[in-house]
């Protein structure tokens, strides 16, 4: 018989980091990547998993961390913004978007750069609309979108022409 | 806003489910993907006391094809129907339907159990099943029960499933051979909340005449559940072509009847502070989609006959 619990003891890899920690069982994923092990890059836009601007990955897969509870991810590898790239050594996507005015306050920015990975892994050379479609889960206030459709074009292209194919 | 307390118990079998959830109590509730439990639990609309998560019960993950179509297991994510060859080639309909879940984000954790289980309106798995006639398996402490679509739905937010039950298992029959079939939602914006949805199949004779038509209305009928749509039955026995459709949108818009006072009954209103359906920014008027209904209905009929076994229009 598994007894019911109100905290819980889970190990989790964020970023190729191992952790143990007990944890209330009603903390959200989200809050436990901000708050336990002070990774800010990802943001919380809704709590409700519209705006995905908590997007990570969890076992290779985009979710949305703040409708996931952390107790969830108990045994899973996670992967963050933080992960992806650093100030001095940018991810080939950060790159884009740097390059091609794809964010402008840069909330929803982690967000879109964990969409858009997972995105290109499964379809590296999408069509415009392909894009407007996967990225329709990602809400953006300040650039209109333009920005960061080029700046996913220019992803793919980069991908195209160093040979990145999966 | 973060959810309210509450103890939580991870289950790694059928039995052990069940046995958590009997024991547990009324204010207990099954968590698989968290898609639409977590955004109520974060806004604490939904507020159980016990959770007991699913997600180890692995052997519920499959798709399988079965004599008289597709076996699919209660916890398979929405990506891996969208996925599928299996449903490609077997039962197209689904993926077509499944595409139209919210974003690929949630469709990576949502189960096709938990969105059958919530009984959203117009939710894309509901219509799809009431129009293939899909059974529901569903396991409980007496044993196993199987439960036809057109039962399982009982009322806004409400399916056959006690609290003690879990469903395991949905049976699609696949549609005939040479079936014409589509889908369609209308949304306020990609990937939203449907506002309207609409499933349609049709199979034609030796003679080009219509011999099965089926129209699924989601969100348009005041009891909550997927509407089959009767002004198409008269159909039957005659060619699809302008003249013998014509008034057909109007007669569906006449039939179906979505009523704002049953919409606030929807606890999914209910989380806007009892604003009515009209205001509320996710759903449109009971006047709108009576209107659309008609219109949606005959275009996914056209589709639907396009698709038959050399239908021109």
């Amino acid at each position: 018989m598994v007894e019911a619990v109100s905290r819980k003891k889970i190990s989790v890899t964020v970023n190729g980091v191992s952790y143990e920690k007990e944890v209330d069982v009603r903390m959200l994923l989200v809050d436990f990547i901000r708050r336990e092990l002070q990774l800010k890059g990802t943001h919380t836009g809704c709590e409700q998993g519209v705006c995905g601007a908590c997007t990570i990955l969890m076992d290779g897969e985009a979710i949305r961390s703040c409708i996931t509870l952390v107790v969830q991810a108990d045994g899973c590898n996670v992967q963050t913004i933080e992960g992806m790239g650093s100030p001095n050594n940018l991810h080939y996507i950060q790159e884009a978007f740097q390059e091609n005015h794809g964010l402008q306050c840069g909330f929803c920015t982690p967000g879109f750069v964990m969409s858009v990975f997972s995105f290109l892994d499964e379809n590296p050379n999408p069509s415009d609309e392909e894009i407007r479609e996967a990225l329709s889960g990602n809400l953006c206030r300040c650039t209109g979108y333009q920005g960061i459709i080029k700046s996913v074009k220019c992803v793919a292209r980069k991908m195209e022409e160093v040979g990145i194919v999966k | 806003m973060k959810p309210a307390p509450f103890e939580y118990v991870v289950v790694r079998s059928i039995n052990e489910a069940i046995e958590a959830l009997g024991r547990n109590g009324a204010d207990s509730r099954i968590i698989a993907g968290g898609q639409s439990l977590m955004p109520s639990m974060n806004m604490r609309q939904t507020r159980p006391a016990y959770l007991v998560d699913i997600n180890g019960i692995t052997d519920l993950d499959y798709i399988h094809e079965i004599s008289s179509g597709i076996a699919i297991g209660a916890l398979t994510r929405h990506r891996a129907v969208e996925r599928s060859e299996v449903i490609r080639s077997v039962c197209p309909i689904l993926q077509e339907a499944v595409k139209h879940i919210a974003h690929f984000q949630i469709r990576n954790r949502g189960t096709i159990g938990g969105s059958l289980s919530l009984n959203a309106p117009g939710a894309e798995y509901g219509v799809i099943a009431r129009l293939l006639e899909a059974e529901m398996v569903i396991s409980s402490p007496d044993g196993k029960r199987v439960v036809p679509a057109d039962q399982f739905f009982v009322g806004h937010f409400k399916v056959d499933l006690k609290n003690n039950e879990i469903l395991t298992e949905i049976r699609f029959p696949s549609l005939p051979q040479g079936a014409g079939y589509s889908f369609l939602e209308v949304t306020r914006r990609h990937g939203h909340i449907p506002i309207i949805s609409t499933a349609a199949m049709i199979t034609l004779d030796g003679k080009d005449q219509i011999a099965e038509i089926r129209v699924i209305l989601g969100n348009v009928s005041e009891h909550g559940v997927p509407y089959r749509v009767k002004a198409v039955d008269r159909l039957v026995g005659q060619k699809f072509n302008v003249d013998t459709i014509e008034g057909l949108a109007k007669e569906i818009s006449d039939e179906v009847n979505p009523n704002e006072d049953a919409d606030t009954e929807a606890a999914f209103v209910k989380q806007f502070s009892g604003m009515t359906g009209r205001r509320v920014s996710e759903l449109a008027s009971a006047e709108y989609r009576k209107e659309v209904a008609g219109t949606l209905s005959t275009r996914a009929l056209k589709i639907a006959f396009k698709r038959t076994k050399g239908g021109i229009i």
